[in-house]
């Protein structure tokens, strides 16, 4: 309600307030001056210090404050059960694809395990078994098949996930950092400096991001960096746009008028009360674009200029398989070729978007579910009779 | 109430403009326009008591209450606290300032940030300013919770958990953990149900007892104003018109605006005769203020001229017509509309008959008025503006005729230079200075002025007072 209220169009309604306060009115002068009541404060502070001693000091009440509110996002998280079975499968995705092959690094092997079989290169009618030949239907032995080169799809898939998994999180991570700064700063100056940054953002936003990343790996040619670079240039944009919106609007929210009316410097009104509010779209945002980046590095291995030919990227293995979609040797069509790795992808996206909504409903304070309403309810209706 | 003692606050010509350019283009080609939300304010407010600012939407209370804090930075003037200007603090002095002077929101729910819990949101007063740290905070807000009568419990609740009323406690609670002396509330409880309304009021006027706070509270509802205040003053565009302790305020000699507001509140009430003032139109643009007293468009007590041998509402009636015609660009505008009017439908059916069977010349529609017979026409004129059929004055019949006549023939500028020197208040050549009506009680209304005659209605001749427009 606002004061554009007419103050006569209150009606019969509210008769028991009126004529309350009418004979309070008798009573105004009650409200005069008492003298600044020192005696209360004194008061107030041996309370406080007594409360002191018999808890003993903890400091950071802010900080836990702050961790309250996540850790509530968190459970709220853990009670969404698709969300849940979502993070379970990209973890095991992630966990798997490391420890399907050793890692080494430097010569050290840091990650002994090797649940793939056999090494995603080797080509199994060479080195292991001369009665395999290329495309030979799934099996007890190669649980996916072979594929035309004749090596072990089973393992592929498996060490697949390396590339198109890391890739995402890393750009994702780059993108997002470098978006969050870009668009605080300009939404929080403003003015010119908002103005030529945000047409910077939308010289970037008139190319289609596949297209720009495209032109990117044609110029630095294929591999796992160029890749990363390809999707990391022109991905931030989004993130800019989408914080500077929210900066502009919360800047101007009530709330941080009142931050500054307690007195807090700016640095801690953003801290505080701007950038939280600013960073869960982000987060959302970000969740959700580990899936399209995934797909995109996907795509673009399809086309075959991700990674190098052979390697066993998911996209990179659906483009080695490409021609036997229509028709396979012998006439007959090697579906296991592109159905695992394309499930793989699928899987692995659709996981990640269903965390995206699963984050963004988690953390929407807002967002009351039935309990919350019902406690809000009953609110109404007790809270006030004090 | 002890009058000699040194004010907690002392606001003294405060003004705040801003621009209201929207867009590049318009800061282009210099096209700003000043808003002129506070324009020249003074108050004090001693300690311990409760100033009311009380005007319609748009006078400028918010800015008020924002600039007295510099939440917006005034254009102009001081505002002193114990003697000390804070328009000329640093801003890390004001930071330090603001442990005195406190903030009340209009809108609770949107001045809580969603994020934090009521625990964080009552605490962060006490990390910013460091008053109390680990458990000792944790108590203190527990404390302060039950102060505004929350329960200690609902420390880790989200702000949209709560109901209006306990919202509203909690920006409460906010303001008073920095244990200021100065609260400037601004519209507390308009944004509350009635019912809950009374409560929070009860809550601040305790609060007031039990600290000793002075409170700046601003209000549209003078029912509000009139339970809480010591003193009140009344705002319009920018400037209080009057100011005064309650009961002075709310008994005569009013001030017009203040007398239509209290004439407007609905309850028959033995104390108020309610003679049913009503304003016309709304608040005028701040951006470009009326000459002369800023209320003159809507004022019912406007002053005649002194030439005038009319009576002194149908001289109001006319130098209305003049005023709405010199800013109308459609004569429509200044004909009568009304079409449930028994009165308008016969004269719409004439209207038919003579200006044609088109729908659109029915000016109960009020469209196409000139379409009408001239003396279809003139009624519709004089029934807007509520004019008898013929003046009592032959002189000002004559001029009305003339106008009348240029408006027919759709000569909007012609009728309001017809009417204009003839119906010119002085109240629009002249900016009321305050008048001492009473201990401590101004009144910004020519009305009180020396050389006003009381019986006459009007000034002598030559006794207007020599203001500036
Ligand atoms: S000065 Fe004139 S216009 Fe202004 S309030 Fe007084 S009578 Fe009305």
């Amino acid at each position: 309600m606002t004061d554009d209220d007419d103050p006569g169009t209150d009606t019969a309604d509210d008769d028991g307030t009126r004529s309350r306060a009418r004979s309070r009115t008798d009573e105004r002068g009650r409200i005069r001056i008492t003298g600044f009541e020192a005696d209360r404060v004194r008061d107030r502070d041996s309370l406080s210090e007594w409360g002191d001693e018999a808890a003993g000091g903890t400091n950071g009440g802010t900080a836990a404050g702050m961790d309250g509110r996540w850790r509530r996002g968190l459970r709220r998280f853990g009670r969404n059960r698709s969300a849940m079975t979502a993070l379970a499968v990209v973890v095991s995705m992630a966990l798997v694809s490391l420890l399907a092959r050793p890692v080494e690094v430097l010569g050290v092997v840091v990650q002994p395990f090797a649940l793939a079989p056999y090494d995603p290169t080797t080509i199994l009618y060479l080195s292991v078994d001369p009665s395999v030949s290329p495309y030979d239907p799934p099996s007890w032995r190669f649980p996916m098949g072979v594929d035309g080169s004749g090596r072990d799809l089973f393992s592929r898939v498996l060490v697949g996930g390396r590339y198109s998994i890391s890739i995402g999180f890393v750009v994702v991570g780059l993108t997002a950092s470098f978006g969050l700064a870009y668009g605080a700063i300009a939404g929080y100056y403003g003015g010119v400096v908002d103005e030529v940054m945000m047409r910077i953002v939308d010289v970037v936003f008139a190319f289609p991001g596949l297209v720009l990343a495209l032109v990117v790996v044609a110029t630095l040619g294929g591999g796992y960096w160029q890749l990363v670079i390809a999707f990391s240039l022109f991905g931030w944009a989004g993130y800019a746009r989408l914080v500077r919106g929210e900066v502009l609007s919360i800047a101007e929210r009530e709330y941080v008028v009142a931050a500054k009316a307690i007195g807090a410097r700016d640095r801690a009104v953003i801290r505080r009360h701007v950038a939280p509010n600013a960073l869960s779209p982000l987060v959302v945002l970000a969740s959700l674009n580990v899936g399209s980046v995934v797909i995109g590095v996907a795509a673009l291995g399809f086309l075959g200029l991700g990674m190098d030919p052979g390697t066993a990227e998911w996209g990179t293995m659906l483009d080695a398989t490409r021609e036997t979609l229509i028709q396979g040797p012998g006439g007959r069509i090697p579906w296991w070729a592109t159905v695992y790795p394309g499930g793989a992808i699928f899987v692995f996206v659709l996981a990640m978007n269903v965390i995206g909504d699963g984050i963004n409903d988690a953390l929407d304070a807002r967002a009351a579910g039935v309990r919350e309403g019902k406690r809000r309810r009953e609110a109404d209706r007790g809270g006030d009779e004090s | 109430m002890s009058d000699s003692a040194e004010p907690v606050l002392r606001v003294e010509g405060l003004k705040t403009h801003y621009d209201s350019t929207d867009g590049f283009l318009d800061r282009l080609f210099g096209r700003s326009r000043r808003v002129r939300a506070v324009d020249g304010v003074d108050f004090e407010l001693r300690e311990g008591e409760t100033l009311g600012v009380v005007g319609e939407s748009g006078c400028g209370k918010t800015t008020l209450a924002r600039s007295v804090l510099r939440l917006i930075e005034p254009t102009a003037g001081s505002v002193y606290h114990r003697g000390e200007d804070l328009t000329a603090l640093s801003s890390a002095e004001l930071r330090d300032r603001r442990t005195d002077l406190q903030y009340v929101f209009q809108d609770p729910l949107s001045s809580l940030n969603p994020r934090l819990t009521a625990g964080d949101v009552v605490g962060e007063p006490l990390d910013v300013h460091g008053l109390a740290t680990g458990s000792e905070r944790d108590e203190r807000v527990r404390e302060l919770l039950e102060t505004v009568g929350l329960n200690a419990n609902y420390a880790d609740r989200y702000p949209h958990e709560f109901s209006g009323g306990q919202q509203q406690r909690l920006g409460i609670a906010r303001a008073l953990a920095v244990e200021p002396e100065v609260i400037v509330c601004d519209e507390p409880v308009s944004a509350l149900d009635a019912s809950v309304q009374s409560q929070v009021l009860n809550l601040l006027s305790d609060l007031q007892e039990e600290f000793g706070l002075s409170y700046v509270f601003i209000a549209h509802d003078l029912r509000v104003v009139e339970h809480v205040s010591d003193r009140v003053a009344v705002m319009y565009l920018g400037e209080f018109v009057e100011r005064g302790p309650t009961d002075a305020v709310f008994e005569p000699p009013h001030h017009p605006y203040t007398e239509a507001l209290l004439s407007a509140i609905p309850e028959p009430d033995p104390l108020w005769d309610g003679d049913g003032i009503r304003l016309t139109g709304t608040v005028p643009s701040p951006i470009d203020p009326p000459d002369g007293c800023r209320f003159h468009t809507r004022c019912p007590r406007l002053v005649p001229d002194a030439n005038s041998d009319l009576p002194a509402d149908v001289w109001r009636s006319v130098a209305a017509l003049a005023r709405r015609a010199a800013s109308a660009d459609d004569v429509t505008s200044l004909t009568a509309t009304r079409g449930a009017d028994d009165r308008t439908a016969r004269l719409g059916e004439s209207t038919r008959r003579s200006g044609g069977s088109s729908p659109r010349s029915d000016p109960a529609t009020g469209s196409g008025p000139t379409e009408a017979s001239r003396e279809t026409f003139g009624g519709l004129v004089r029934e807007e503006f509520d004019l008898p059929e013929t003046l009592p004055d032959a002189d000002a019949e004559e001029t009305l005729g003339e106008a009348i006549d240029a408006l027919y023939d759709d000569r909007i500028g012609t009728a309001a230079t017809l009417l204009e020197p003839a119906f010119t208040s002085p109240c629009e050549r002249h900016h009321p200075p305050e008048y001492e009506v009473g201990v401590d009680h101004g009144i910004a209304c020519l009305r009180y002025d020396d050389g006003f005659d009381e019986e006459a209605g009007t000034f002598e001749e030559g006794a207007e007072p020599a203001g500036s427009v």
